[in-house]
């Protein structure tokens, strides 16, 4: 099932995270697992707020038996001044790859949207190019590793990840030049 | 989510109601703005039942400003939020009861 899709943007969400919630307890879930999943979209969304902030998205659930997906999606062309400014997002962070979830899909997201489209290379070469220009989802939970215990996390950007490695089953992100998709995978529990 | 606020001497308890989220942060962190005088801070979370990256901003900018001026204790916590409390490492950082 297909829930609506609705717009976000970045002082627009109460309504798409309601929108989980109702729809987690439409397919007969609990109101308690209903505020889970709608904890999942909240954090997706502050993930990826810096991008929010620049260009609108729509979010929408997809529910199989067994599945649920949260998927966010940003698409659009920016104008120069908003390029300019995630240009400048992008350098203010640091050169070396990107470590940590929240940086990749930062990282990700920052470079669908600044580059035009005849130039557009993909972050991480992992990921196939399918044929009609998407590349495929690229999994960053099965490649996050847990940050040692020796190593400082960022307290203020390690939130968002460690809500989602912790709850989530995977979170994927695919991306063409302006647009980029990212989209939370969580297994439903039984009913019973 | 609605805020009470009660002061005893130098200890200010405060009773939450609702979600502490990304929408509700910004509202906790605006009554509690001014601690000034505020020895023991008492969070009373017996009515939230939700908190996000949003909501833990808020707690954490409030320990560390109390860990400046004294001490601040997070009391009744469910059991969802505890879960984000653990996954987030939080429960290294507050003092909960």
């Amino acid at each position: 099932m297909q829930s609506d899709v609705i717009t976000v943007s970045a002082d627009h969400i109460a309504p798409a995270l309601d929108l989980v919630e109702r729809t987690v307890q439409y397919i007969g879930y609990s109101a308690e697992y209903g505020a889970r999943m709608r904890l999942l979209a909240e954090e997706l969304i502050a993930s990826i707020r810096f991008v929010l902030e620049e260009t609108d998205a729509t979010l929408w659930v997809d529910t199989t038996d067994t599945n649920m997906e949260i998927h966010l999606l940003l698409e659009g062309t920016l104008s120069d001044a908003k390029r300019d400014k995630l240009v400048e997002i992008s350098k203010s962070r640091s050169n070396e790859p990107p470590k940590g979830l929240f940086a990749k899909i930062g990282a990700f997201f920052s470079d669908a949207f600044m580059s035009d489209a005849a130039e557009y290379i993909p972050l991480f070469t992992d990921g196939t190019e399918s044929a009609n220009g998407y590349y495929m989802p690229l999994s960053l939970l099965s490649n996050y590793q847990v940050p040692a215990e020796t190593e400082k996390p960022d307290e203020l950007k390690a939130m968002e990840t460690n809500i989602l490695f912790g709850m989530a089953d995977d979170v994927t992100v695919s991306a063409r030049a302006s647009r980029a998709e990212l989209t939370v995978i969580k297994k439903l529990p039984s009913k019973a | 989510m609605t805020i009470a606020t009660e002061t005893s001497g130098k200890t200010l308890t405060v009773k939450l109601d609702g979600r502490l989220d990304t929408i509700t942060s910004p509202d906790l962190e605006q009554a509690l703005s001014d601690l000034t005088g505020v020895a023991h801070l008492v969070l009373d979370f017996t009515k939230i039942t939700y908190i996000s990256s949003a909501g833990l901003r808020v707690l954490l900018a409030l320990q560390k400003r109390m860990g400046k001026q004294g001490d601040m204790i997070v009391r009744h916590v469910d059991k969802m939020v505890m879960e984000v409390l653990e996954m987030s490492g939080f429960v290294d950082i507050l003092t909960i009861e």
